[in-house]
Protein backbone atom coordinates (compact mmCIF):
# COMPACT_ATOMS: atom_id res chain seq x y z
CA UNK A 1 0.00 0.00 0.00
CA UNK A 2 2.60 2.55 0.81
CA UNK A 3 4.74 1.39 -2.23
CA UNK A 4 1.86 1.97 -3.98
CA UNK A 5 1.48 5.23 -2.86
CA UNK A 6 4.87 6.53 -3.54
CA UNK A 7 4.38 5.53 -7.10
CA UNK A 8 0.94 7.43 -7.44
CA UNK A 9 3.27 10.20 -6.14
CA UNK A 10 6.25 10.29 -8.00
CA UNK A 11 4.27 9.71 -11.36
CA UNK A 12 2.02 12.95 -10.51
CA UNK A 13 5.31 14.58 -9.51
CA UNK A 14 6.46 13.69 -13.04
CA UNK A 15 3.41 14.31 -14.87
CA UNK A 16 3.42 17.76 -13.30
CA UNK A 17 6.80 18.60 -13.96
CA UNK A 18 5.82 18.27 -17.96
CA UNK A 19 3.48 20.37 -17.45
CA UNK A 20 3.71 24.56 -17.71
CA UNK A 21 4.12 27.45 -20.11
CA UNK A 22 6.88 27.11 -23.48
CA UNK A 23 10.09 28.49 -22.61
CA UNK A 24 11.46 30.35 -25.50
CA UNK A 25 14.84 31.15 -26.15
CA UNK A 26 17.72 32.25 -28.75
CA UNK A 27 19.32 29.39 -30.82
CA UNK A 28 22.38 29.69 -32.87
CA UNK A 29 21.79 31.15 -36.31
CA UNK A 30 24.63 29.36 -37.38
CA UNK A 31 24.30 25.92 -36.38
CA UNK A 32 23.04 22.76 -38.54
CA UNK A 33 19.96 22.09 -37.96
CA UNK A 34 18.68 19.27 -39.71
CA UNK A 35 14.79 19.22 -38.54
CA UNK A 36 13.46 17.62 -41.63
CA UNK A 37 14.29 16.83 -44.96
CA UNK A 38 13.14 19.62 -46.53
CA UNK A 39 15.39 22.89 -47.49
CA UNK A 40 16.27 25.03 -44.53
CA UNK A 41 18.77 27.62 -43.08
CA UNK A 42 21.62 25.10 -42.99
CA UNK A 43 21.39 24.14 -46.92
CA UNK A 44 21.34 27.83 -47.43
CA UNK A 45 24.14 28.64 -45.87
CA UNK A 46 26.55 25.91 -47.13
CA UNK A 47 25.34 26.40 -50.33
CA UNK A 48 26.12 30.36 -50.39
CA UNK A 49 29.54 29.39 -48.93
CA UNK A 50 30.54 26.32 -51.16
CA UNK A 51 29.76 28.01 -54.73
CA UNK A 52 30.97 31.68 -53.70
CA UNK A 53 34.55 29.87 -52.45
CA UNK A 54 34.39 27.44 -55.54
CA UNK A 55 34.21 31.20 -57.64
CA UNK A 56 36.45 32.91 -55.75
CA UNK A 57 39.26 30.31 -56.20
CA UNK A 58 38.61 29.86 -59.99
CA UNK A 59 41.81 30.97 -61.99
CA UNK A 60 40.24 33.31 -64.67
CA UNK A 61 38.29 34.76 -62.18
CA UNK A 62 41.48 35.23 -59.98
CA UNK A 63 43.20 36.50 -62.44
CA UNK A 64 40.16 39.14 -63.37
CA UNK A 65 39.64 40.20 -60.15
CA UNK A 66 43.19 40.97 -59.40
CA UNK A 67 42.90 43.24 -61.90
CA UNK A 68 39.57 44.91 -61.22
CA UNK A 69 36.07 44.37 -59.86
CA UNK A 70 33.54 43.51 -62.21
CA UNK A 71 30.31 44.70 -62.35
CA UNK A 72 27.56 41.61 -61.23
CA UNK A 73 23.91 40.91 -61.20
CA UNK A 74 22.18 38.15 -59.78
CA UNK A 75 19.42 37.01 -61.38
CA UNK A 76 16.09 35.22 -59.79
CA UNK A 77 17.44 31.60 -59.03
CA UNK A 78 14.90 28.83 -60.52
CA UNK A 79 13.28 26.85 -58.21
CA UNK A 80 12.63 23.35 -59.71
CA UNK A 81 11.75 21.52 -56.43
CA UNK A 82 8.36 20.69 -54.92
CA UNK A 83 8.92 22.87 -51.86
CA UNK A 84 7.76 26.65 -51.75
CA UNK A 85 11.59 28.16 -51.25
CA UNK A 86 12.61 31.86 -50.85
CA UNK A 87 15.40 31.78 -53.00
CA UNK A 88 15.98 35.12 -52.93
CA UNK A 89 17.24 34.37 -49.74
CA UNK A 90 19.57 32.57 -51.20
CA UNK A 91 20.76 34.96 -53.73
CA UNK A 92 20.99 37.71 -51.49
CA UNK A 93 23.96 35.42 -49.05
CA UNK A 94 25.21 34.79 -52.58
CA UNK A 95 25.50 38.54 -53.20
CA UNK A 96 26.30 39.84 -49.80
CA UNK A 97 29.35 37.44 -49.45
CA UNK A 98 30.78 38.09 -52.87
CA UNK A 99 30.46 42.14 -51.93
CA UNK A 100 32.48 41.19 -48.85
CA UNK A 101 35.38 39.63 -50.63
CA UNK A 102 35.98 43.16 -52.07
CA UNK A 103 36.57 41.41 -55.40
CA UNK A 104 33.53 42.39 -57.53
CA UNK A 105 30.15 45.12 -57.87
CA UNK A 106 26.49 44.14 -58.11
CA UNK A 107 23.96 46.24 -60.09
CA UNK A 108 20.80 45.35 -57.49
CA UNK A 109 17.66 45.64 -59.81
CA UNK A 110 15.15 44.86 -57.41
CA UNK A 111 15.24 48.34 -56.06
CA UNK A 112 15.56 50.04 -59.58
CA UNK A 113 11.70 51.76 -59.49
CA UNK A 114 12.35 53.28 -56.16
CA UNK A 115 15.71 54.46 -57.79
CA UNK A 116 13.90 56.03 -60.55
CA UNK A 117 10.94 57.69 -58.25
CA UNK A 118 13.32 58.88 -56.01
CA UNK A 119 15.85 60.65 -58.73
CA UNK A 120 12.75 62.34 -60.66
CA UNK A 121 12.09 63.66 -57.17
CA UNK A 122 15.58 64.99 -57.02
CA UNK A 123 14.70 66.91 -60.00
CA UNK A 124 11.42 67.74 -60.22
CA UNK A 125 10.57 68.79 -57.05
CA UNK A 126 13.03 71.69 -56.74
CA UNK A 127 13.93 70.43 -52.83
CA UNK A 128 17.85 69.75 -54.04
CA UNK A 129 20.08 71.82 -54.34
CA UNK A 130 20.70 73.26 -57.71
CA UNK A 131 23.32 71.07 -59.62
CA UNK A 132 23.25 68.37 -56.54
CA UNK A 133 20.15 65.54 -58.03
CA UNK A 134 21.30 62.51 -59.34
CA UNK A 135 21.59 62.59 -63.35
CA UNK A 136 19.77 59.75 -65.03
CA UNK A 137 21.63 58.01 -67.78
CA UNK A 138 25.05 57.65 -65.64
CA UNK A 139 24.76 54.29 -64.11
CA UNK A 140 27.44 51.47 -64.81
CA UNK A 141 25.61 48.45 -66.72
CA UNK A 142 26.46 44.75 -65.54
CA UNK A 143 29.45 43.24 -67.19
CA UNK A 144 28.34 39.55 -66.06
CA UNK A 145 25.55 38.06 -64.52
CA UNK A 146 25.10 35.17 -62.43
CA UNK A 147 21.88 32.57 -62.94
CA UNK A 148 21.24 29.31 -60.70
CA UNK A 149 18.72 26.49 -60.12
CA UNK A 150 17.52 24.62 -57.74
CA UNK A 151 16.13 20.90 -58.02
CA UNK A 152 15.17 18.09 -55.99
CA UNK A 153 15.44 14.51 -56.62
CA UNK A 154 13.14 12.62 -54.28
CA UNK A 155 12.98 8.74 -53.06
CA UNK A 156 10.92 7.11 -50.22
CA UNK A 157 9.74 4.04 -48.98
CA UNK A 158 7.64 2.98 -45.94
CA UNK A 159 10.56 3.44 -43.62
CA UNK A 160 12.84 6.20 -45.06
CA UNK A 161 12.91 9.27 -47.10
CA UNK A 162 15.96 10.49 -49.12
CA UNK A 163 16.00 13.80 -50.58
CA UNK A 164 18.91 15.16 -53.01
CA UNK A 165 19.04 18.82 -53.94
CA UNK A 166 21.37 20.32 -56.21
CA UNK A 167 21.92 23.60 -56.88
CA UNK A 168 24.04 24.75 -59.53
CA UNK A 169 25.04 28.53 -60.27
CA UNK A 170 26.37 29.89 -63.73
CA UNK A 171 28.53 33.01 -64.06
CA UNK A 172 27.61 34.51 -68.00
CA UNK A 173 29.68 37.18 -69.60
CA UNK A 174 26.83 39.60 -71.15
CA UNK A 175 29.35 40.83 -73.61
CA UNK A 176 30.30 36.99 -75.46
CA UNK A 177 27.82 35.20 -74.08
CA UNK A 178 30.51 32.80 -72.50
CA UNK A 179 29.73 30.93 -69.27
CA UNK A 180 33.21 32.18 -67.50
CA UNK A 181 32.15 29.52 -64.39
CA UNK A 182 29.68 27.08 -63.42
CA UNK A 183 29.62 25.09 -60.14
CA UNK A 184 27.13 23.18 -58.34
CA UNK A 185 26.58 22.12 -54.40
CA UNK A 186 24.91 18.74 -53.84
CA UNK A 187 22.88 17.91 -50.34
CA UNK A 188 21.46 14.72 -49.42
CA UNK A 189 18.91 14.50 -46.66
CA UNK A 190 17.61 11.45 -45.35
CA UNK A 191 15.06 10.51 -42.43
CA UNK A 192 14.03 7.40 -41.26
CA UNK A 193 11.27 6.41 -39.65
CA UNK A 194 11.86 4.96 -35.81
CA UNK A 195 10.59 1.66 -34.98
CA UNK A 196 8.29 3.10 -32.12
CA UNK A 197 7.19 6.65 -33.39
CA UNK A 198 5.76 8.36 -35.75
CA UNK B 1 34.64 -8.73 -2.69
CA UNK B 2 38.22 -9.39 -4.00
CA UNK B 3 36.88 -9.59 -7.69
CA UNK B 4 35.07 -6.16 -6.59
CA UNK B 5 38.06 -4.24 -6.11
CA UNK B 6 39.94 -6.34 -8.67
CA UNK B 7 37.37 -4.36 -11.68
CA UNK B 8 37.62 -1.11 -9.72
CA UNK B 9 41.43 -1.32 -10.06
CA UNK B 10 41.01 -2.43 -14.22
CA UNK B 11 38.62 0.34 -14.97
CA UNK B 12 40.58 3.09 -13.27
CA UNK B 13 43.61 1.85 -15.00
CA UNK B 14 41.68 1.38 -18.38
CA UNK B 15 40.53 5.39 -17.63
CA UNK B 16 44.28 6.65 -17.00
CA UNK B 17 44.94 5.33 -20.87
CA UNK B 18 42.07 7.81 -22.21
CA UNK B 19 43.62 10.17 -24.39
CA UNK B 20 43.86 13.54 -23.08
CA UNK B 21 43.45 15.20 -26.54
CA UNK B 22 47.04 15.94 -26.86
CA UNK B 23 47.11 13.14 -28.69
CA UNK B 24 45.09 14.39 -31.89
CA UNK B 25 47.98 17.11 -32.52
CA UNK B 26 50.62 14.67 -31.99
CA UNK B 27 52.54 15.09 -35.23
CA UNK B 28 52.24 18.97 -35.72
CA UNK B 29 54.35 21.90 -34.75
CA UNK B 30 52.57 23.38 -31.21
CA UNK B 31 52.16 26.81 -32.97
CA UNK B 32 50.31 24.83 -35.93
CA UNK B 33 47.98 22.76 -33.55
CA UNK B 34 46.84 25.83 -31.82
CA UNK B 35 45.01 26.85 -34.69
CA UNK B 36 43.08 23.77 -34.17
CA UNK B 37 39.69 23.31 -31.91
CA UNK B 38 38.79 20.45 -31.00
CA UNK B 39 35.44 20.44 -29.65
CA UNK B 40 35.76 17.60 -26.58
CA UNK B 41 38.06 15.05 -25.19
CA UNK B 42 36.05 12.33 -26.74
CA UNK B 43 36.29 13.23 -30.52
CA UNK B 44 39.96 14.01 -29.90
CA UNK B 45 40.30 10.23 -29.19
CA UNK B 46 38.68 9.34 -32.65
CA UNK B 47 39.86 11.88 -34.88
CA UNK B 48 43.76 12.94 -35.69
CA UNK B 49 44.25 15.91 -37.88
CA UNK B 50 47.76 14.92 -39.83
CA UNK B 51 48.29 18.18 -41.96
CA UNK B 52 47.65 21.93 -41.61
CA UNK B 53 48.57 24.12 -44.75
CA UNK B 54 47.63 27.34 -46.00
CA UNK B 55 48.63 29.10 -49.64
CA UNK B 56 46.65 32.44 -50.82
CA UNK B 57 44.69 32.49 -53.91
CA UNK B 58 43.80 35.86 -55.29
CA UNK B 59 44.74 37.35 -52.19
CA UNK B 60 42.86 35.68 -50.10
CA UNK B 61 44.05 32.96 -47.62
CA UNK B 62 43.03 29.52 -47.91
CA UNK B 63 44.15 26.88 -45.25
CA UNK B 64 43.30 23.31 -45.34
CA UNK B 65 43.20 20.70 -42.52
CA UNK B 66 43.69 17.12 -43.13
CA UNK B 67 42.37 14.99 -40.50
CA UNK B 68 42.33 11.14 -40.50
CA UNK B 69 38.96 9.08 -38.23
CA UNK B 70 40.88 6.40 -35.84
CA UNK B 71 37.88 4.46 -35.23
CA UNK B 72 35.68 1.81 -37.21
CA UNK B 73 32.38 3.64 -37.65
CA UNK B 74 31.15 6.20 -39.23
CA UNK B 75 31.26 10.03 -37.71
CA UNK B 76 28.78 12.72 -38.29
CA UNK B 77 30.87 15.63 -37.00
CA UNK B 78 30.37 19.65 -37.66
CA UNK B 79 33.19 21.80 -38.84
CA UNK B 80 33.80 25.97 -39.25
CA UNK B 81 36.24 28.39 -40.04
CA UNK B 82 37.19 31.58 -37.85
CA UNK B 83 39.59 34.40 -39.38
CA UNK B 84 41.90 36.98 -37.74
CA UNK B 85 43.30 40.02 -39.35
CA UNK B 86 46.80 41.42 -39.02
CA UNK B 87 46.21 42.04 -35.52
CA UNK B 88 44.21 39.07 -33.98
CA UNK B 89 41.09 40.42 -34.15
CA UNK B 90 38.35 37.68 -35.40
CA UNK B 91 36.97 39.53 -37.78
CA UNK B 92 34.46 36.42 -38.74
CA UNK B 93 30.84 37.28 -39.90
CA UNK B 94 28.50 37.26 -37.42
CA UNK B 95 26.60 34.47 -39.43
CA UNK B 96 29.41 32.47 -39.41
CA UNK B 97 28.09 28.57 -39.53
CA UNK B 98 28.75 25.12 -39.09
CA UNK B 99 28.71 22.99 -41.65
CA UNK B 100 28.20 19.21 -41.44
CA UNK B 101 31.38 16.55 -41.83
CA UNK B 102 30.62 12.71 -42.12
CA UNK B 103 33.89 11.00 -41.77
CA UNK B 104 33.63 7.16 -42.87
CA UNK B 105 35.54 4.38 -41.02
CA UNK B 106 39.71 5.35 -40.72
CA UNK B 107 38.97 7.65 -43.57
CA UNK B 108 41.20 10.63 -44.11
CA UNK B 109 39.25 13.63 -45.25
CA UNK B 110 41.39 17.07 -46.43
CA UNK B 111 39.03 20.35 -45.83
CA UNK B 112 39.37 23.55 -47.70
CA UNK B 113 38.67 26.64 -46.75
CA UNK B 114 38.67 30.04 -47.98
CA UNK B 115 38.86 33.78 -45.98
CA UNK B 116 36.22 36.13 -46.57
CA UNK B 117 38.43 38.86 -47.41
CA UNK B 118 42.52 40.34 -48.30
CA UNK B 119 42.34 41.53 -44.63
CA UNK B 120 42.26 38.11 -43.04
CA UNK B 121 45.82 36.76 -42.24
CA UNK B 122 45.20 33.79 -40.08
CA UNK B 123 42.50 31.24 -39.22
CA UNK B 124 41.21 28.43 -36.65
CA UNK B 125 39.90 25.51 -37.50
CA UNK B 126 36.93 24.33 -34.81
CA UNK B 127 35.67 20.61 -35.13
CA UNK B 128 32.98 19.36 -32.77
CA UNK B 129 30.02 16.49 -32.46
CA UNK B 130 27.38 16.73 -34.49
CA UNK B 131 24.58 18.23 -31.95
Amino acid sequence: MRTTLKLITLSSLLAASACGPATVQYGDAGSVQAVSTDFGSSDLQQIAGTLVDSMLMFPPIVEETSKRRPVLMIDRVKNKTMQHIDTESITDSIRARMIKSGKFRFIDRTTDSQAIAEVRYQQESGLTKSGGAVQFGKQLAPEFMLTANLSEIEQRNSDVRDVYYKFTMNLKNLTTGILEWSDEKEIRKTSTRSMFGR
Amino acid sequence: MRHVACMLLLSLFFQGCGTSGVEVFADLDPSVASRIDVGSSRLAGRIRVTEVKQTEVGGLLKPAISLKSMVSGTQNLQYKWSWFDASGFDVSSSQQHWSPLIVYGEQSKNIVGLAPNAGVKSFKFHIRDQQ
